[in-house]
């Protein structure tokens, strides 16, 4: 094989080394041992090495590419059987590098996860701070509602729910986070079902 | 066909399909991932690229479909094998049964359509 080629491979397995991060150092090995194998392999005679090398490069993909197709389904499956709410929040966060679909989970994941933290922290954070935490219908004309958690000063308006915001806060805070937890868990389980059907194929449609 | 290439169709047909190809080429020897991708390219329409089939062989074999092993060849750079593991020819058995009944009902269904063609 000419060298040049071979450089060619070398730097593809480095990087692909280093986009299989999440997985564990064995798994990884033998992901890059495999990818080099075929590569070694398909390059054939030192004439045609370059060429050769350079077309299956190009249908493998980039090297981030490859590996998230070997990562993602596993990372949705572990998610998945683990019921990991964390686990399933950043199995999210890499399908919405992958498509649209990841990135409406992602967006509603993070809101979900948001809100319940505000109505939390207003529960917990009103008997210390009675005067500025709580939820205030603002004296502006819209009539906007505004929950304040106690940074800054307490806001023009009328306090409306009192002590009422700490079960409130409390209930709407820990309803959200399970309603949110089980939204990730059952958007891990779309995934992996996307993904069951291979996903998209870079050389697919330059084949044919 | 359009001259842009295949329609969305046709690549959901084959990649539906690439699962059983998969576990059909492994059915009777095993294979590593390159003889794997000549076989399907010499054998089926699947026009799979290795972007692609790696991933899913290694999804199948997570899924406990199959195993591999490695071997050192004379070539100097070591294969992987892969192999149906039991669970693994249960699920190609099924799949096989299933598509021989569709595809031949739907045959049967669009065979006048053939006729027109020609």
């Amino acid at each position: 094989m000419s060298d040049g080629a071979m450089q060619e491979i070398e730097s593809y397995l480095r990087r692909l080394r280093a986009a299989l991060r999440s997985l564990s150092p064995e798994e990884a090995e033998d992901i890059v041992k495999e990818i080099g194998s075929h590569l070694r392999e398909s390059a054939g005679t030192p004439e045609g090495a370059a060429e050769n090398v350079a077309a299956v490069l190009e249908r493998l993909g980039s090297p981030t590419d490859l590996a998230s197709r070997f990562t993602t389904y596993s990372m949705a499956r572990k998610a998945e059987r683990s019921g990991s709410p964390w686990l399933a929040l950043r199995t999210i966060f890499r399908w919405a590098a992958l498509s649209v679909r990841g990135v409406g989970a992602l967006v509603i994941s993070l809101a979900g996860y948001g809100l319940a933290l505000s109505f939390l922290l207003a529960g917990l954070a009103k008997p210390f701070n009675r005067d500025r935490v709580g939820l205030w219908k603002l004296s502006d004309p819209a009539g906007s509602w505004s929950l304040h958690l106690g940074f800054g000063a307490a806001p023009e308006g009328k306090e409306s729910l009192g002590w009422w915001i700490v079960p409130l806060g409390l209930g709407l805070g820990l309803a959200l986070l399970w309603l949110t937890a089980r939204f990730g868990l059952r958007s891990v389980r779309e995934l992996r079902r996307t993904l069951e059907v291979p996903v998209s194929d870079a050389g697919e449609e330059k084949d044919s | 066909m359009s001259p842009e290439g295949p329609d969305k169709w046709e690549v959901q047909l084959r990649k539906g399909c690439l699962e059983l190809a998969i576990l059909a080429s492994l059915w009777a020897q095993r294979l590593y991932g390159l003889e794997i991708l000549r076989r399907l390219e010499a054998e089926s329409e699947l026009l799979v690229s290795e972007g692609t089939v790696y991933p899913l062989l290694s999804r199948l074999k997570s899924e406990g479909l199959l195993e591999s092993e490695w071997v050192e060849a004379e070539a100097g750079h070591p294969r992987k094998y892969y192999r149906l593991t039991p669970a693994g020819r249960r699920r190609a058995a099924q799949m096989a049964h299933f598509w021989s009944q569709f595809s031949e009902k739907l045959d049967r269904l669009v065979a006048p359509l053939r006729k027109v063609e020609r």
